[in-house]
């Protein structure tokens, strides 16, 4: 195979730069000293927007909710995915591939329809704008994500396993708690952790149902970035890349950034 | 024995039909009432809503604008993601996972930072917007906030990342002697690209198709970001019908088109792939 020419090289670099930059513009205006939107050279520059924003019981109180939300969410999802994930890989029974399919549906339904639609339901049956509600919505969406990962590391298990525990007078039960879980432990924390990205960063859906009291990270976001826009956003912006690099780091060592997102085994 | 995969299944199942399938059909009713501003929404069952979304020209536009703004993103995603994959299939280990973590790291920062991003850069004293005047080609900075370019360059940044999974995805399945073979007969490499590598890349190109224009039609908010009022797209006038002016039977009419716009999308390619790419799938 031959190598990368140089035209290659200078469109590859382009486009790296061409997916940074935005994420760079945001970092450096998170460190402006000024007190509107813009730059400030490098001598000038100051943490002066961190430290508002670490000060601001608006962001930090919707940091906390996203964060909440995230993490409660992920693990129902995770519960509700790692059973029926067994069920499909290991178990042939009528309407399996229905199933499965039912169970990654929520990824072609626009999250803009999911939110009006569970904005109508909620309000229906009295939970509308609750965090209740929220969470429920959440678990929907980030399911399939979950699932995906759970059921991909499923199906490589290696079913000799299964059957020299049987063979040596181990039950199905024995097997699923001693042998499968923990083998599918790194499928269910890469699965959790991609859930809890999608749920961290979902705008779109959570619109319609966030209350007031419990607004979350993006929607504050998007909220003052339309109405109030100062580099107090780029801070608390800058918190969440930060968070996101290092969350990329742990995803990397352990599981392979490439297998998580791009599913290859 | 034969109930235990049920019995397993039926926990995420029931949540499904209780809090996914249920809002859905409740959603569906309702874009068949009729509302006014004195009474609110009526029981009636009618097909107005649907009849007033299709013959009304201000929605023809909408639909019409975001349904370029998607072909334009799509392409351009697959374009670029083509030729970078290309690139990234002929780099060393080393290189091609640090190239990765760039180009997907941005899938874990939430598109309203990524959007703001661009705000930054594209706004009125955004570096971007200043490149002209450096260049001597203008003598005010061009600022593209606003403005559909705006729109399509950032949704290109926010999407490219998924025809690149996509893409990579098939890659990964590639047989390298294959590509050797045909090198080895003395084709070219253009020769080689064009009749060995694209084709086995082609269900991953058209499965990133498919996923960067149905994510596009149904985008919120870099489109009300960048776009703002004048630059409506169909997620907007959802938003609004909603949250604003509170028909939300005619907003729920406008979600129901939009589901089935994408419900056909996905439909046509896996007709599409299955028939034409039956054996790289086997």
């Amino acid at each position: 195979m031959k190598k990368n020419n140089i035209g290659s090289c200078i469109f590859h670099v382009l486009f790296l730069l061409f997916m940074l930059m935005p994420l760079l513009a945001v970092v450096l205006m998170s460190f402006t000293s000024k007190g509107y939107m813009a730059f400030s050279s490098l001598d000038e520059m100051s943490l002066r927007w961190y430290y508002e924003v670490f000060n601001s019981e608006a962001y930090m109180d919707a940091l906390l909710t996203s964060i909440t939300l995230g993490a409660i969410s992920s693990t129902i999802a995770c519960i509700l995915a790692v059973p029926a994930c067994i069920a499909l890989a290991k178990y042939d029974f009528y309407g399996k591939d229905l199933i499965n399919s039912f169970l990654l549906s929520p990824l072609m339904i626009p999250h803009i329809v999911l939110g009006i639609a569970f904005l109508k339901f909620f309000s229906n049956v009295g939970i509308s704008k609750s965090f209740l509600g929220l969470v429920i919505a959440h678990i929907i969406l980030i399911s399939p994500y979950a699932m995906r990962l759970i059921l991909a590391v499923v199906y490589s298990l290696d079913k000799n396993i299964d059957n020299a525990a049987l063979s040596l007078g181990s039950n199905k039960f024995m097997i699923t708690v001693k042998i499968t879980l923990p083998l599918l432990l790194p499928g269910i924390i890469s699965g959790w952790l991609i859930s809890f990205i999608q749920s961290f960063d979902e705008l779109t859906m959570s619109i319609f149902l966030t209350p007031s009291s419990l607004i979350t990270l993006p929607v504050k976001m998007y909220n003052d970035i339309d109405e109030n826009l100062t580099p107090m956003i780029t801070a608390i912006s800058g918190v969440v890349i930060f968070g996101a690099i290092a969350l990329m780091f742990i995803i990397d060592k352990f599981f392979g950034l490439e297998k998580v997102l791009i599913g290859k085994k | 024995m034969k109930k235990i995969p049920f019995l397993l299944v039926s926990p995420a199942v029931l949540f499904y039909i209780v809090f996914l399938v249920s809002p859905l059909l409740i959603t569906l009713i309702m874009s068949f009432h009729g509302y006014s501003i004195y009474t609110g929404i009526s029981d009636d069952f009618s097909l107005a809503n649907y009849e007033e979304v299709l013959s009304d020209s201000y929605f023809y536009k909408i639909f019409l604008r975001t349904f370029l703004l998607s072909v334009a993103v799509a392409l351009l995603c697959t374009i670029l993601a083509i030729v970078e994959a290309l690139i990234l299939y002929k780099m060393s280990t080393f290189y091609k996972s640090i190239s990765l973590l760039i180009i997907l790291g941005p899938l874990l920062v939430s598109v309203v930072v990524r959007t703001l991003g661009w705000a930054i850069l594209i706004g009125e004293n955004g570096f971007l917007s200043s490149i002209p005047v450096l260049l001597h080609l203008s003598e005010q900075p061009v600022s593209l906030m606003y403005t559909q370019i705006g729109v399509v360059i950032t949704m290109v940044h926010v999407l490219v990342p998924f025809s690149i999974i996509a893409i990579m995805a098939t890659m990964s399945k590639l047989d390298d002697s294959i590509v050797n073979a045909s090198l080895s007969l003395k084709a070219s490499s253009f020769y080689t690209l064009r009749k060995v590598l694209i084709p086995q890349l082609m269900p991953g190109i058209l499965s990133g198709v498919m996923v960067v224009f149905t994510l596009s039609i149904t985008a919120f908010a870099t489109p009300a970001i960048i776009g703002g009022r004048k630059l409506k797209v169909v997620a907007m006038v959802i938003y609004d019908e909603f949250l604003a002016t509170l028909n939300w039977p005619l907003g729920a009419s406008i979600a129901m088109i939009l589901i089935i716009i994408n419900f056909v999308c996905i439909y046509f390619y896996n007709k599409y792939t299955q028939k034409k790419y039956k054996r790289v799938f086997q």
